[in-house]
């Protein structure tokens, strides 16, 4: 037995917000197009590049 | 009749299960969308993300409150427990970073200069303005604090705009990064830091001495909820919370490559936001940069950063509907002097997060886990930032 005291449709609602800007983010992007054999030039293919940047200080 | 009570109170386990399921589904399909579209380990990190979101929320593990509660009643809980992690990371880290073990992994540093100082001591005024810290407010906005949903939104605004002057801060005066495992050897680096941790933990229990009238561990506080109920639905005791976060981040640097972080998620999320509406951000200085302009040009679930953030999002969650809390800590309603506090503070810990290198997880824990001086010069001026952010609280109705 819970006492609800919020909105279970927002709730919903935010999640498939949340879920759908994730989506139109990723069908944008490069790893995408080279999931799709369309090129793409891929984050996952230069990871010695990107490593070490934790917090993302260039 | 008093039996039949104790034996349903006894079995009682409340358990919100929508949020609980919303939470688990949401889980399992950004998990799976991972794991066909990116590559396992991303996956990986997504679930030590969840883990570290449910300990976050289990354990109550915020830097904020402890810091607040430490400036005003001398309470030195919070604080032990963050020295804990940050000794236990340490011990856990440093080998890596330093290749004492070789996993391929670096650690995180940044100069000690003008940009670290002023962006610690903004951070640590925006997080009591605004409530929570970088993992706090992902946590606490998982849990459905409508108000900590506002911080995290303008949070991310501020990161983004710290991200765009970033470069001007850079050009300011600085001296060179210090790596302690560098400059004095990984071992005696540890044993420096673990005496820094030590006598910290010291002057933490003096203070709560001589303010309270005792002082003690507190680390493993009793509940009346035990075993695998206490594992699922918590409270966690501040231990367990501590040793989780060092451990996942310890398995992040494995995994990774590099300690956790927070706030470059945050800003590449708003850069993402303003390339939408138009803005031309891949012409900035910081977002040319090779990190982060193969990081804006592709999706956040191949973003390390980002990928984990979500995770704490959604475990927190996950842990909220377990634990049958899902926006209980939510106030009923929100002040416009409290939205104004969420707003201003929100920004500040984004740009301050920005120009000084991170904030209590990228720069505090993960620096002080790879070694790196600046994460003790952040801590300080993140605390003096803090002290002030607290003493301005209730010119916005917060309560000290």
């Amino acid at each position: 037995m819970t006492d609800v005291i919020y909105n279970k449709r927002n709730l919903v609602l935010a999640m498939m917000l949340l879920f759908g800007v994730i989506m139109a983010d990723h069908v944008s992007s490069e790893t995408f197009k080279y999931n799709m054999g369309q090129g793409g030039d891929t984050v996952l293919l230069k990871l010695d590049e990107v490593s070490g940047s934790g917090c993302g200080a260039p | 009749m008093t039996a039949t009570t104790h034996s349903t109170a006894k079995l009682a386990w409340p358990i919100d299960r929508f949020v609980t399921t919303t939470a688990a589904l949401m889980l399992l399909v950004l998990g799976w969308l991972i794991y066909i579209e990116t590559a396992p380990f991303l996956l990986a990190l997504f679930v030590i993300g969840t883990v570290m979101g449910i300990a976050l929320f289990h354990g109550s593990l915020g830097f904020t409150g402890a810091w607040r509660n430490f400036v005003l009643t001398g309470k030195a809980t919070g604080m032990r427990a963050q020295l804990l992690m940050l000794a236990v990371a340490t011990v856990l880290i440093v080998p890596l970073v330093s290749g004492v073990i070789d996993v391929g992994a670096s650690g995180t540093s940044a100069p000690l200069g003008v940009s670290l100082v002023v962006g610690s001591f903004i951070f640590g005024f925006g997080m009591q303005l605004g409530g929570a810290c970088g993992s706090g407010t992902l946590f606490t906005a998982g849990s459905g604090n409508t108000r900590m949903v506002i911080t995290l939104m303008f949070f991310i605004l501020g990161a983004f705009i710290g991200s765009m002057h970033h470069m001007w801060w850079m050009n300011l005066p600085a001296a060179p990064a210090v790596i302690l495992h560098q400059s004095l050897g990984p071992w005696l680096a540890i044993i420096v830091q673990l005496a820094v941790i030590a006598f910290l933990w010291w002057f933490f229990g003096r203070r709560e001495k001589k303010m309270t009238g005792s002082t003690g561990w507190g680390l493993t506080a009793k509940s009346d909820v035990t075993g695998i109920r206490r594992i699922i639905s918590g409270p966690w005791p501040l231990l367990w919370a501590a040793l989780v976060l060092a451990v996942g981040n310890m398995l992040t640097v494995i995994i990774s490559g590099s300690p956790w972080g927070i706030t470059f998620a945050y800003a590449l999320w708003g850069a993402k936001v303003a390339q939408a509406v138009g803005i031309d951000v891949a012409a900035n200085a910081y977002w040319s940069t090779n990190f982060a302009s193969m990081a804006l040009s592709d999706s956040v679930l191949v973003n390390v950063n980002s990928v984990m953030a979500i995770g704490v999002l959604l475990g927190a969650m996950l842990a909220t509907g377990l634990a049958n809390r899902f926006k209980k800590a939510c106030p009923p309603n929100l002040a416009w002097k409290s939205v104004a506090a969420a707003i201003i503070g929100g920004l500040l810990m984004g740009y301050g997060g920005r120009v000084g290198f991170g904030c209590n997880i990228g720069a505090l824990f993960s620096g002080v886990a790879s070694a790196s001086l600046h994460a003790w010069v952040w801590f300080a001026f993140a605390f003096a930032g803090s002290y002030l952010g607290i003493k301005v609280r209730p010119m916005f109705g917060l309560p000290n």
